[in-house]
Parts: C-alpha cells; sequence; structure tokens
C-alpha cells in the first residue's frame, strides 16, 4: 500500500507509460439478472425433470425429454458461471470489494453451488443457489446506487428473485 | 524513464484480474527476455492491433511463437490474440504493485 502510495505519486510527476490489460470492449453493460433467469431455467428443469420421475417407465418421447431437460440445466449452470464471473472480474473492482467484503467468498460459493446443481437433480440446492445469486445481484446493485426488492417472478418456477428499484 | 532495463508501467484494462487488477504498476526487465519465455510468465508486447499489452504466456510453439491469454473470461482469446514473436517483447513483468 505504502509501496503503491509512493509510485503513485512517482507517477503524478513522471508519468510512466500505460499498459493495456486489453479486454474485448469495457462495454460497461452490466446486470446479474442473465444470471438470475439462468438459475430459475435450472429450477425449471429440475421441476421438470421430478415429474418424469414420478413415472415407472419412461417411452421414447419421454426419454428424449429426460436428455434435454438435463441437457439445458448443464447448459444453464455454465451460463450462472460465466455471468457472474464476467461481473465479478470487469465490474467489481476494489472499491466494492472493501464495501462489501463477502464478494469473493460469496462468488466462489456461487462457482461450488452451481456444480453441486449440475451434478444433482436437487430443487434445494437449485434454491440455494438462487439465494446466492439473488444475493450477488443485491450487492450488484446496491453497490450502483439502487435499492432492492425482493418479488416472486411471475412465471415458473415463481421463485424470489431481487430486483432493482428504477428511476422513471 | 528507464533504468537498467527496469522500468515501471500503468496498467489499464481488467483481463488480468485477479492477478493484476486496474490501475497497478508493473515492473518490467526488458532484459530478461533474453532468458527462456515459459509459460504462466507474464509479459509486456507490443501486439499489431492493440498497442502496448500484458498478457500471460499460454504456451511456446515449436517455432518459437508466444501464444498469450488473459487471466478471466472478459480477455480476448489465445486465437485472438494471435502469435507473438520475441521481437514483439518488451519485458517481462517481474513485480506487480496492487492498490
Amino acid at each position: 500500500m505504502m509501496l503503491y502510495t509512493l509510485i503513485e505519486t512517482l507517477d503524478k510527476k513522471l508519468h510512466f507509460s500505460t499498459v493495456s490489460a486489453h479486454c474485448d470492449i469495457p462495454c460497461k453493460i452490466y446486470d446479474p439478472i442473465a444470471a438470475q433467469i439462468a438459475v430459475l431455467t435450472m429450477i425449471r428443469m429440475v421441476d421438470l425433470l421430478e415429474e418424469l420421475k414420478e413415472k415407472d417407465e419412461l417411452n421414447f418421447d419421454e426419454q428424449a425429454q429426460f436428455s434435454r431437460l438435463v441437457a439445458q440445466k448443464e447448459l444453464h449452470g455454465v451460463k450462472v458461471k460465466e455471468e457472474v464471473t464476467l461481473i465479478w472480474s470487469d465490474y467489481i473492482k476494489e472499491p466494492q470489494l472493501s464495501q462489501y467484503p463477502e464478494l469473493n467468498r460469496l462468488v466462489h460459493n456461487i462457482m461450488m453451488t452451481t456444480s453441486k446443481a449440475k451434478q444433482n437433480i436437487d430443487k434445494k440446492i437449485s434454491k440455494q443457489l438462487l439465494e446466492q445469486v439473488n444475493r450477488f445481484a443485491e450487492i450488484f446493485w446496491l453497490s450502483k446506487g439502487y435499492q432492492t426488492y425482493l418479488a416472486t417472478c411471475p412465471y415458473p418456477p415463481a421463485q424470489p428473485l431481487i430486483y432493482p428499484v428504477l428511476d422513471l | 524513464m528507464t533504468f537498467l532495463g527496469f522500468k515501471l508501467w500503468k496498467v489499464t484494462g481488467h483481463s488480468m484480474f485477479p492477478k493484476i487488477p486496474q490501475s497497478s504498476y508493473i515492473l518490467i526487465n526488458q532484459w530478461f527476455t533474453f532468458k527462456q519465455i515459459k509459460p504462466e510468465q507474464t509479459i509486456l508486447f507490443k501486439h499489431n492491433d492493440h498497442g502496448f499489452i500484458i498478457k500471460t504466456v499460454a504456451l511456446v510453439d515449436r517455432n518459437g511463437l508466444i501464444w498469450c491469454k488473459g487471466e478471466n473470461l472478459s480477455s480476448l482469446s489465445v486465437e485472438e490474440i494471435g502469435p507473438v514473436s520475441k521481437k514483439q517483447i518488451l519485458g517481462r513483468v517481474l513485480m506487480v504493485v496492487v492498490k
């Protein structure tokens, strides 16, 4: 920290060259809703898989449906990881980390719970993932100065979701 | 300002997070490039399209060309960055000073 301040002071006088840790485009378009919807999709897939589980035997079409549901659950698990990682790496910086010290641990927990939710057909785990992603969304919006509220999404799987209170 | 091959640079952009967060200062030494470049080293080089950039070495192919990557998903991919020749390298990152 002291070394950084010293170098920063020197930089103000000497103007060091800058080098880019280039990312695609710093487009500044970040929204955790993509991750939240991906978790909802995972929960919905679990619900539909549970319905299939109740049958004694799956016919040919139902077997195809089973494959599609599992594949979509996997795909959206990858999406949760991608969307959360993107915000974590591109948007979250030192000020947000200082303000919300739980962030790094929370993101790591999201990664681990997502893996668990991919490995199992278990609504409890998927809902635990939603709680973590909702907390991530809450921190994201609060860090941008927006209040949030919790409401049940008006479509299946009808789970509680964090939404930002936006100005009209 | 270079002294005995050492030079300080300021980093902009997020592709090296969390290894090198934005606004960090890095110390590089251009003489160290005479030594063999190996995977996982961080190097500073002049890219034909993107100017001076820092990346982590992913691999050195049999033709001696260096393929680089970022440290997270937002980075340009190895393929998008393309091969880098030793002549383009300005130095190896020896120290990172973070905020």
